[in-house]
């Protein structure tokens, strides 16, 4: 039987993110991350041709000021301790938004330890979901072009972790 | 009590590995020194040099099992500035075992961050921050 800590029972901290205890709206958020996951999922073909030895590590996360934060991580070769290099996608509310569907979103590829910004793209505040879900998937458009960037820096012996 | 912001920040992204502790190199520190996740007090430690992000926290919003120690200045190897986040018993002691037991799932969150790392998210007041 596995016995479990007993922090696995604090509930993660949703302060100011209340509209995602919506079960529809988080069954949104869910759907937005499978979209831009599959969109973002474009690099791996032209990465891995580049650095057949290179994984894909693909993950998101909530919270901390963030509605979503999706990425994909390309890591070096197993035993390498050069950095490896994630390419994600971060929507937040706008500053100052006064309405919950005013959002920021942006996107850079850059290295997941040392955090060197490698590529990235002005953020863009839009609102409403429709908005929002396109310019994810515009700055995802943009991201999957940049895979001989991420290639070179996962070769890049200058970059360790 | 209220908990006055107190700002660190962790260099890198935020990734749920990247804020997740290394088996080895934070589950184990030097004499004097408390292993954990590293913190830097000011953004340019955390950037070091060159193009770099950081990920901004407020310790005010760390909640226990985690707490947050800075580097004792009297121990070899601690730096000004620097301190580590790590799990505590209900008697204030860093839990070796919970803290362990974080690492050793560092690569195996996708969508379902560690609940410790979760904790760690929920500090976040500014992600992705740069120098000015």
């Amino acid at each position: 039987m596995i016995t479990r800590p007993a922090f696995y029972a604090i509930a993660p901290h949703t302060g100011g993110l209340e509209r995602l205890d919506i079960d529809d709206v988080s069954d949104a958020w869910s759907n937005l991350r499978n979209l831009v996951q599959h969109d973002l999922a474009a690099l791996d073909g032209s990465v891995l041709a580049a650095v057949p030895a290179a994984r894909v590590r693909p993950g998101s996360n909530r919270g901390g000021g963030a509605h979503l934060f999706v990425y994909r991580v390309y890591e070096p070769a197993a035993g390498s301790s050069v950095d490896p290099v994630v390419a994600g996608i971060l929507v937040r509310p706008a500053a100052g938004a006064a309405s919950a569907d005013h959002f920021n979103v942006s996107g850079d590829i850059a290295g997941e330890s040392i955090g060197d910004v490698l590529f990235e793209l002005q953020s863009r505040e839009v609102i409403g979901w429709t908005a929002m879900t396109e310019a994810a998937r515009d700055i995802s458009t943009v991201l999957v072009r940049q895979a001989s960037a991420i290639a070179a820096a996962l070769e890049d012996a200058s970059r360790q972790e | 009590m209220i908990n006055r912001p107190r700002i660190v920040f962790r260099g890198g992204s935020r990734t749920n590995q990247a804020l997740t502790p290394r088996r080895g190199s934070d589950t184990a520190a030097p004499a004097g020194l408390t292993p954990g996740l590293s913190v830097e007090d000011t953004l340019k430690d955390a950037l070091d040099s060159g193009n770099k992000k950081a990920q901004k926290l407020d310790l005010s919003k760390l909640r226990w099992p985690l707490a947050y120690f800075p580097d004792n200045p009297e121990a070899e190897g601690a730096r000004r500035g620097h301190g580590v986040i790590t799990p505590v018993d209900d008697k204030g002691r860093v839990d070796l075992v919970a803290l362990e037991e974080w690492a050793s799932c560092r690569l195996s969150q996708a969508d379902t961050p560690h609940p410790l790392t979760q904790l760690i998210i929920d500090t976040i007041v500014e992600s992705d921050v740069r120098r000015t």
